[in-house]
């Protein structure tokens, strides 16, 4: 009670102290499709001070003063100057103009806070203009490929969207699409992400120093927005590639009250490849990959104060293959027709439903409900169908196995944006989540038999967070974010918390440098057993448990910033991380044994990363990208692996780095290349083969003789070679009279280095003794595809 | 018509280089180790069991018969740092290697160490240390017949109590057992003897010490939900009726090393072939080299027994 009663106090303070205040707030948009930007600098040149755009385009801006001179900046759009002399409460919404190419300026579409000023830390918000430009794999663009890209992100193996962050493992980012977190980001066996760039409007990826409305992972934050559809015009983009095309139409409903957005994308080799197989098995038999999806949304604006969201997402991969034959039945004369089938196929279903309400010139609100599935289904079918040539009788064989798993989650969510003057920025709010697990079930059936099932039940199981911080100002070169997120976890009967301090603080060495500091803590309460890291389907997803514990995290980290001349930016952030209760399957574990309970093959530890990141980053001009670098170490220590000893975690990569480049050479073609280069990943490797005590030493209890036994160092033991690679991509631009249109020509891999995917030991019969092998996944591939926007 | 050549080389080197499989990678750490292999026991004799490792990259899977290491220097140390030289004998046969080096007729003492030192030229010297686990004393064992068992038609289900003294701290203990057991049948006039040799089978009540990768019919297991003095493992194991049986029950108090071991050796003999299950690390306390010094310490009980029907 009396911690309510000390925060309406807090609160009154606020608003009693800005009560003789005015207030200017409003949204910003793009003046061309009405969509709302984030992070626009709004600055007072009057008063020296200002404020930024929030997730929803929104600002406040409250003052003593009477006259303003507000000045809207936001890169790669015309600047908007206004002069005002206020006598009360204002509202303003203002539209800014994406800027000509003749200004020598490239749209980016990124937020224009200098990162000298934010108390962010370990914050990237990803450029999506570059996305598009950037050499692709198969022609197809991917989100999670670019910001692999970024110092502090490392990709798993070769090709894979996997992100492993800051040392963290896949499962510790939070993947956020329209507020909804996607449990599993990527197709394809983990080769592309689920998110089709076409339908994006921001991406941000935040490292560390989590401000408090953040939680439930340890590692990252992926805040995926997307586009809210044209508000002013109907429009279109799509392309077609190699292996997928895709489409995206948006447009007024009602002209800037109610868009749409519709995107839809396809992958098409088994299309391709479908008459090619049937006609070289007689018809008998057929194979396929494909994956789709889907992304839809429309908003709807009531009035000034209210505006309502309804987006979604669906999306599926299936592989499968069938088998049918006809046979005689030799020993009845008859004909036995045989189908047999089997397949895996996994998918995302989303929805989020989100309002967002103005309460008054410096409360803005934001309630979702949101709704979010992950499935894998594994199956099998076989079917025989006996028909006797007398009698004309008929006769049933069948079989289905099946695999499922998956997560489901329901969620209501509630976050306020306070603003009482320029000196702070007050956030709080709240989330209840209701888990449904379903970690791995094996269902079995045959003829008329009773079906049997093996494996986990169902569970359930609830979790909650509060919030609350404050972004704010101590004198002029000191900035503080200030806050705590408390969350919650109902297991089985045991219901665990967390209290996370947060604090992030910015130091102005002068006007276009800072320091910045930051600790911060994280709690986890989901985990995922994954035995390769490579994004597989089979990955599942598991609540803490009453033996299972949830993972937490803290995190330090210290920064320099500089914002130099010509859209130049730098930044150096050095970082340590401490991670408890990470999980791991034990020693001998195997993924597919339905029969073990999965808390029966995991075991708990701790894991520790520290290193340093500098990225050198040009967002404006001819020229654009970026070099990043990282230098960094990543352990991890169980005590039933490795026999309790620390040891390297598989992407432990003492350097990384990445060099990302798009040049404008006219307005009618743009050249881009990247060039990255990893240090190995880790395996393990026995070293030596040697004979087991069993074979030598006599036992009355001795079942097996004959035996060896293979030496490992200790887990993780074997670097393999070094990851390097360079992209390079042309794009051919013209418009013509529909629109434009973009010829992309990409070839990744250009000096086509082996780069390692995975590693075997076999038997080599030329040589006559084993060998270590590596396989590559990619040599060189070049690929073409055609863009049109109209 | 360079554009022709210059695309047709190109096209030739995608194809060229799309088509390359793999890469061979060199793996460090392949020069052969000295193995050792020894069990300490309250007996006479203490054998040590010398071979040398190879390379993974060296020989093929069945090729389980390891080069033995001849002519070494093997000696045991004592707590008082008294040495004792191991002599070396050659029982070996076409495709049956026996040969081991030994020490008899020495008294080896409850929670005394020891430890086995071997020099062999082109090998660095190994060693390794064991501490001879004092006895524990089955205190009692209680056999509670269960009726006749679901899967077999001559046998009943027993479930079996033994109690014994846990001490203070981490101890690991392994129970195994064997039943003997001999009839006179008498049919049509023929007198004939029957013997009838089984393994315990012990099955433990308790899921928890449940290992189904052992390789021998043991329990191994450990002691952390042991209650001190008030300490028993239950488990349950069939005994076929209508004959005269003895079945020796035997408390192993193992040490460490011996527990570890086995805890991994066995599993990873148990995953061979699966890969899609985590790699095992088999213990390993020789320094220097390669395998393992145990050492266990066993009381037996005999329990003289006939099931009727």
């Amino acid at each position: 009670m009396k911690s309510i009663l000390l925060f309406c106090f807090f609160f009154l303070v606020y608003f009693t102290s800005s009560a003789q205040k005015i207030t200017v707030s409003g949204t910003v948009k793009d003046g061309e499709n009405g969509e709302t930007l984030i992070g626009v600098n709004v600055f007072d040149k009057k008063n020296q001070k200002g404020a930024v755009t929030n997730n929803y385009g929104f600002f406040s801006y409250s003052l003593f003063e009477k006259e303003v001179e507000l000045v809207f900046t936001y890169v790669g759009y015309d600047p908007v100057a206004i002069s005002l002399n206020l006598e009360k409460d204002t509202l303003l919404n203002i539209e800014l103009q994406q800027a000509g190419f003749l200004k020598e300026v490239i749209i980016e579409g990124q937020k224009s806070d200098p990162i000298q000023e934010s108390t962010l830390m370990g914050t990237v918000n990803v450029p999506l203009r570059e996305i598009k430009n950037l050499p692709a794999l198969m022609g197809e663009v991917d989100i999670f490929k670019v910001i692999q890209l970024l110092p502090g992100v490392l990709s798993g193996s070769e090709g894979a969207s996997g992100l492993y962050v800051r040392g963290g493992s896949p499962d510790q980012n939070l993947v956020l699409l329209d507020g909804v977190p996607v449990y599993n980001a990527t197709h394809l066996f983990g080769f592309f992400s689920v998110f089709n760039a076409d339908a994006i409007n921001n991406v941000e990826l935040i490292k560390g120093g989590f401000p408090a409305r953040y939680g439930g992972r340890l590692s990252s934050v992926i805040d995926i927005t997307m586009k809210e559809g044209n508000m002013k015009k109907f429009q279109g983009e799509g392309s077609v590639g190699l292996i997928s095309s895709k489409l995206t139409l948006e447009g007024p409903i009602v002209k800037d009250k109610t868009s749409f957005l519709l995107s839809g994308r396809r992958t098409y080799l088994d299309l391709i490849a479908r008459p090619i197989i049937r006609k070289s098995t007689g018809g008998q038999e057929d194979v396929g990959y494909y994956f789709y999806d889907v992304n839809a949304k429309v908003n709807h604006i009531f009035n000034q104060k209210n505006r309502l969201y309804l987006s979604y997402y669906g999306g599926e991969d299936v592989a499968y293959s069938s088998f049918n034959t006809t046979r005689e039945q030799w020993n009845i004369p008859g004909n036995v027709k045989s189908r047999e089938e089997a397949g895996l196929g996994w998918g995302n279903n989303i929805t989020a439903v989100r309002w967002n309400h103005i309460f008054n010139q410096r409360l803005f609100a934001n309630f979702t409900a949101t709704f979010t599935k992950y499935r894998f289904k594994l199956f099998s079918e076989s079917e025989d169908i006996f028909t006797e040539n007398q009698g004309n009788t008929t006769t049933r064989d069948f079989y289905t196995a099946n695999y499922f798993s998956g997560i489901r989650d329901l969620a209501l969510k509630a976050d306020f944006d306070f603003i009482p003057n320029p000196q702070h920025y007050i956030r709080w709010g709240g989330m209840w989540i209701d888990h449904r697990f379903t970690p791995g079930v094996f269902v079995a059936r045959e003829n008329e038999r009773p079906e049997s099932r093996e494996g986990a039940t169902p569970s359930d199981s609830r979790e909650f967070s509060i919030y609350a911080e404050d972004d704010f100002n101590v004198g002029d070169r000191l900035k503080f974010n200030v806050g705590t997120h408390f969350s919650g976890f109902m297991a089985n009967t045991k219901t665990y918390t967390s209290f996370q301090p947060r604090v992030a603080m910015r130091y102005l060495l002068d006007p276009s440098s800072s320091l910045k500091l930051s600790y911060v803590q994280m709690a986890q309460f989901v985990h995922l057993l994954t035995n390769a890291g490579l994004g597989l389907p089979t990955d599942l997803w598991v609540p803490s448990t009453d033996k299972i514990g949830p993972q937490e995290s803290w995190q330090v980290a210290a920064g320099y910033f500089k914002n130099l001349r010509y859209g130049l930016e730098f930044s150096a952030e050095a970082y340590y991380k401490n991670m408890e209760g990470v999980i791991e399957y034990q020693d001998g574990a195997s993924f597919l044994n339905t029969s073990e309970d999965w808390q029966e093959k995991v075991t708990s530890g701790e894991g520790r990363s520290y290193g340093l990141e500098l990225l050198f980053q040009k967002k404006t001009g001819r020229t654009t990208g970026w070099i990043g670098y990282t230098l960094s170490k990543t352990e991890r220590r169980f005590d039933e692996i490795n026999f309790s000893e620390w040891f390297p975690f598989r992407y432990d990569r003492r350097h990384d780095i990445s060099v990302t480049a798009v040049h404008k050479l006219s307005d009618r073609i743009d050249l881009s290349g990247t060039w990255v280069f990893g240090s190995g990943s880790f395996i393990t490797v026995p070293l030596q083969r040697y004979q087991h005590s069993l074979t030598v030493i006599t036992d009355p209890n001795m079942r097996y003789g004959g035996l060896y036994l293979d030496h490992f160092e200790s887990r993780n033991n074997f670097q393999m070679r070094n990851y390097h690679r360079m992209d390079i991509g042309i794009n051919f631009n013209k418009t013509k009279k529909w629109g434009e249109r973009t010829w992309n020509i990409s070839v990744y891999n250009v000096y086509s280095r082996l780069n390692p995917f995975y590693m075997d030991i076999s038997y080599n019969y030329e040589k006559q003794r084993n060998q270590l092998r590596q396989f590559s996944l990619f040599p060189i591939v070049p690929s073409v595809s055609y863009r049109f926007t109209f | 018509m360079k554009i022709k050549y210059f695309i047709l080389n190109l096209a030739s080197y995608i194809v060229l280089v799309s088509c390359e499989q793999f890469i061979e990678v060199e793996l460090p750490g392949q020069e052969p180790r000295m193995v050792l292999n020894a069990l300490l026991e309250p007996s006479d004799t203490l054998k040590v069991f010398l071979t040398k490792s190879r390379g993974v990259l060296e020989g093929r899977d069945y090729e389980y018969e390891f080069d033995l290491v001849e002519g070494a220097d093997v000696y045991l140390k004592d707590q008082e740092g008294q040495i004792f030289p191991l002599g070396y004998i050659d029982r070996s046969r076409p495709y049956e290697t026996d040969a081991f080096y030994y020490l008899s007729g020495h008294e080896f003492l409850d929670d005394q160490t020891y430890e086995i030192v071997a020099e062999k030229e082109k090998f660095p010297i190994i060693s390794s240390k064991q501490k001879l686990p004092n006895k524990i004393k089955i205190k009692s064992i209680d056999m509670i017949n269960l009726g006749p068992t679901g899967g077999s038609e001559d046998h009943n289900l027993f479930e079996v109590k033994v109690k014994f003294d846990d001490p203070p701290g981490r101890d690991y203990y392994e129970i195994s057992g064997r039943i003997y057991g001999s009839d006179i049948l008498v049919s049509e006039g023929d007198t004939s003897l029957h013997f009838y040799s089984s393994d315990l089978y012990p099955q433990p009540v308790n899921p928890v010490y449940q290992k189904d990768f052992l390789m021998r019919n043991v329990l191994l297991f450990d002691d952390i939900l042991l209650k001190g003095s008030e300490s028993e493992m239950v488990f349950r194991t069939s005994i076929r009726r209508n004959i005269d049986l003895e079945v020796t029950i035997g408390l192993s108090h193992v040490s460490e090393s011996y527990y570890l071991f086995y805890d991994t050796a066995d599993l990873q003999q148990y995953n061979r072939g699966d890969f899609l299950s985590q790699p095992v690390l088999v213990y390993n306390n020789v320094t220097n080299g390669l395998g393992i010094f145990k050492s266990r310490n066993t009381d037996q009980w005999v329990i003289k027994m006939r099931v009727g029907d």
